[in-house]
């Protein structure tokens, strides 16, 4: 059950009702509902699955009881030392099995009849990470125990974030769950609109750039030019994919009186690294920082060691994403850039506002970020190997970029340029269309993904996309009939979200 | 009823009130347009190709039970039914009819549909059962890649509504239809095809019948004529505009393909032929890529039917006959002549029997 499908909007139809009509005023009726939904949910996807999930549930909710008592410590690292073994089992024993064999057969040793094929349970990375930051959060009196089973069940299997996350805290998402729900109409429409534009980016714009990209990765790769646009496009699909889930949950939760964290912040239109990793998938990052970087020491010893606990994050993160070489080269990539760029060029966070003066450096950050994705995304080691010979046409491309955006940005571009080269660009696309018209049609969706370009710059500064739209109501309802019609339109090529396979 | 309540209920109303109108337009274009011809009856789904160049590919188990309860209330009667996919669609059943039975007696009728499941198929077997149709004599026909498709809920193979039961059944496959005619993929070939007057397949999914398809109403037939008198006067003009792939130098055993739906499916079949004492054949024909069925799938069927003897396997046993282009539509479909040297064998074999 995606949230994309009808079979979905049935489903919370039917809970939204219930749950604010008939069961309004019983905050533990809610939460059964919610809790019995998320299992549904859940069991939807693969019931086989349900009883991991429990599993887990039973034995955080148990331990953290008794996580401040003398045996708390060994209750505590028992329910950690579960979690991450689930987790093992289920994500790393193939490829562990797999290397290790390719390892054997190295060395003359025929290990295939030792064969693993484990499948990987949805959503098992972010449920089992949030029961760890729970475990600990308690055992280091952060947070007090829960003694709510059904509310700390529901923390745990909460249907909107169950599968792609965010990765809540029990301090924020517990409290939320244990105390009523108050009703409020802005809320609740601003969710149905981030659950509206988060569809709409999903189905008409990730999913179309999917298709593209998904042919270019399965071509040979012999063009540095394919290697690039490969990059580019599978960039901005993981980003319209995973963003658009991420605010689909968010306005989901919304709509039930419980705010999630954002866990993106328009990544895109970051202006350095660092400043990237502040704003894409925040909640796996800041549980890295919480549970693992700072733990670790983080910055409060000496460069070495920090540059030392930079690096165990970032492979970490590329590990948490999948059992493949991919992954952890991504997270090395990434690694290599972050340890540079912030210590090497002195690069540093920024919390200001993001203008059309910073196009040069968003350009250039865009380019690190798709060439990073371009390594998560291959298939093959002579793929990476084809990625990395290339990577000067990113380096060429993305600075060819800087320079006409620092030029722009210099100059300044004069309100009759932009008319004038609207007209041109308009010209242009009616002559081309009177004599193409046909193969125009198939770009259709990129008048949705121009939709959404704009709509992520005017948002750049907000909480969340559409965040402000105008106080017109004719305004506001055009433009929910124009995503409406184009969720309609929408082509049906059946794409999963790509981080419920993490 | 109180503040907070009135206030829902206004959300859900003010929500329904946003999304309902363009919902609203949406389903009334399916419903005028109706381009898949599942809202409305006709009397014609698959129009002459000549006087109507731009058809939309219909759904071919609606054009099977549809036609055959309009032919059933004009009087017609059938009693031999060839059961199968779209590979089966060029077996000609007057044909099949004379070898089942040479005094005249068998009446034939496809009852076949695109990418036919084994579930499919039981499910049509049945519901001539259970409408009381005779079942004297029966053809099956498989293809080992075919015979691998699971129950599908596309437009061009999902089960027609004669088959459906309930009301959940009907709103998914007209929701299925409606999906299928308000997207952008479909208007990349529709819109072209209206305003040109020519078929145009500009999307990832074929939208109009790319066959210049006759068909015969009388017993739901298909034929190829004007490709059939291609292939025979330029068959290198043909096979240049309609390549095939290349015909493999070995075979290829398929791997066990029937799961124990599949084999359920088969079941079902068998009682009801068992119940009709049915004369009926199943063919496993050839296929360009070589692909033979499985010997675990073949023993499977044979016990399924507990009668080896109706069993023929081609795919096997003729396994380098579609070296021969000239025999092939393309890489899926032979052509009619080799279907029927094939019904040939199967009841030469027979009466040797």
């Amino acid at each position: 059950m995606q949230f994309t499908e009808i079979s979905f909007a049935i489903f919370f139809s039917v809970v939204f009702i219930i749950y604010w009509l008939v069961l309004r005023r019983y905050v533990i009726m809610q939460n059964i509902l919610l809790l019995a939904s998320s299992y549904l949910f859940y069991g939807w996807w693969d019931w086989r699955f349900l009883g991991l999930i429990i599993a887990t549930t039973v034995s955080t909710f148990v331990t953290a009881m008794g996580a401040r008592s003398k045996y708390g410590f060994l209750l505590t690292v028992s329910n950690i030392v579960l979690n991450i073994g689930i987790l093992a089992i289920f994500k790393y024993l193939n490829f562990f099995s797999e290397n290790l064999q390719r390892l054997f057969n190295l060395l003359g040793w025929n290990l295939d009849w030792f064969t693993i094929d484990v499948l990987l349970p949805v959503g098992i990375s972010f449920y089992t990470f949030q029961a760890i930051a729970y475990s600990v959060d308690v055992y280091r009196k952060r947070i007090e125990a829960c003694h709510d089973p059904v509310a700390f069940a529901t923390f745990i299997a909460y249907f909107p974030q169950l599968v792609a996350g965010p990765i809540e805290r029990a301090a924020q998402l517990l409290p939320q769950i244990e105390r009523p729900r108050t009703w409020s109409t802005e809320y609740a429409s601003s969710g149905l609109r981030m659950v509206l534009y988060g569809i709409l980016k999903k189905v008409c714009v990730a999913d179309m750039l999917a298709i593209y990209a998904d042919r270019l990765f399965l071509s040979s790769m012999s063009s540095p030019l394919i290697i690039l646009i490969a990059g580019l496009l599978f960039t901005l699909q993981i980003y319209c994919d995973f963003s658009s889930y991420s605010e689909i949950a968010r306005g989901t939760s919304r709509l039930l009186g419980i705010e999630l964290m954002a866990n993106f912040r328009f990544p895109l239109f970051s202006r350095n690294i660092l400043e990237f990793w502040q704003r894409w998938h925040i909640s796996l990052m800041l549980w890295f920082k919480d549970y693992v970087y700072i733990p670790l020491g983080g910055n409060r010893h000496s460069r070495s060691r920090t540059i030392i606990n930079t690096f165990i994050i970032f492979l970490l993160s590329g590990m948490w994403h999948g059992a493949s070489w991919n992954f952890i080269i991504w997270g090395a990539y990434w690694a290599i850039v972050y340890t540079v760029g912030k210590f090497a060029i002195g690069l540093s966070r920024r919390d200001d506002t993001i203008e059309l003066s910073n196009l040069p450096s968003v350009a250039i950050t865009f380019g690190v970020v798709s060439f990073g994705f371009f390594l998560f995304r291959c298939n093959s080691w002579h793929q990476m190997y084809a990625g990395f010979t290339c990577i000067w046409i990113y380096l060429l491309a993305f600075s060819l970029l800087w320079v006409i955006t620092k030029i722009m940005c210099r100059t300044g571009i004069s309100q009759t340029t932009m008319i004038f080269i609207g007209i041109a660009a308009s010209v242009i696309v009616c002559v081309s269309g009177y004599f193409y018209w046909t193969k125009l049609l198939k770009a259709w969706w990129l008048l949705p993904a121009l939709m959404v370009t704009v709509i992520e710059w005017r948002s750049r500064n907000m909480d969340y996309p559409l965040q402000y739209i105008s106080k017109h109501s004719s305004v506001r309802l055009t433009l929910y009939w124009i995503c409406i019609a184009l969720i309609i339109l929408s082509e049906p090529v059946d794409m999963t979200f790509i981080y419920f396979q993490f | 009823m109180d503040n907070i309540t009135k206030s829902i209920l206004k959300f859900i109303i003010k929500s329904l009130a946003v999304v309902l109108p363009v919902i609203a337009i949406a389903i009334m274009w399916y419903v005028a347009t109706d381009p898949f011809k599942v809202v409305r009856h006709y009397n014609c789904y698959l129009p002459d190709p000549i006087e109507t160049p731009v058809r939309v590919g219909i759904n071919k188990g609606l054009i099977t039970l549809t036609n055959f309860n309009d032919r059933l209330s004009e009087g017609y009667s059938y009693n031999a039914f060839i059961f199968g996919s779209s590979v089966s669609c060029y077996y000609d059943a007057v044909s099949w009819a004379h070898l089942a039975d040479s005094t005249g007696k068998a009446h034939p009728y496809h009852f076949d549909s695109s990418g036919e499941s084994l579930m499919a198929m039981a499910d049509k077997v049945e519901y001539l059962d259970r409408t009381g149709q005779p079942i004297d004599y029966a053809m099956i026909v498989l293809d080992p890649i075919v015979m691998s498709a699971n129950q599908k809920d596309g437009p061009s193979n999902i089960n027609p509504p004669q088959l459906m039961s309930g009301l959940i059944e009907f709103l998914k496959y007209h929701y299925i239809y409606f999906r299928a005619s308000t997207n952008a993929d479909f208007f990349k070939s529709w819109i072209p095809a209206m305003l040109t007057g020519k078929p145009c397949n500009n999307g990832h999914n074929i939208v109009f019948e790319p066959q210049p398809i006759v068909y015969d109403p009388l017993i739901n037939q298909e034929s190829l004529p004007l490709w059939d008198s291609i292939i025979s006067a330029n068959p290198v003009q043909f096979y240049n505009r309609y390549p095939l792939v290349p015909s493999p130098d070995s075979i290829t055993i398929n791997d066990v393909i029937l799961t124990t739906d599949k084999v359920e499916a088969l079941h079902r079949i068998e009682r009801v032929f068992t119940r009709h004492n049915t004369d009926y054949h199943i063919i496993i024909g050839p296929n360009r890529r070589k692909v033979v069925i499985n010997p675990v799938d073949l023993d499977t069927i044979i016990n399924c039917f507990s009668a080896p003897n109706r069993i023929h396997d081609f795919s096997l046993s003729k396994a380098h006959i579609l070296e021969s282009d000239t025999l092939l539509y393309d890489n899926t479909h032979y052509r009619s002549t080799l279907a029927l040297w094939l019904m040939q064998e199967v009841y030469r074999k027979s009466n040797i029997r």
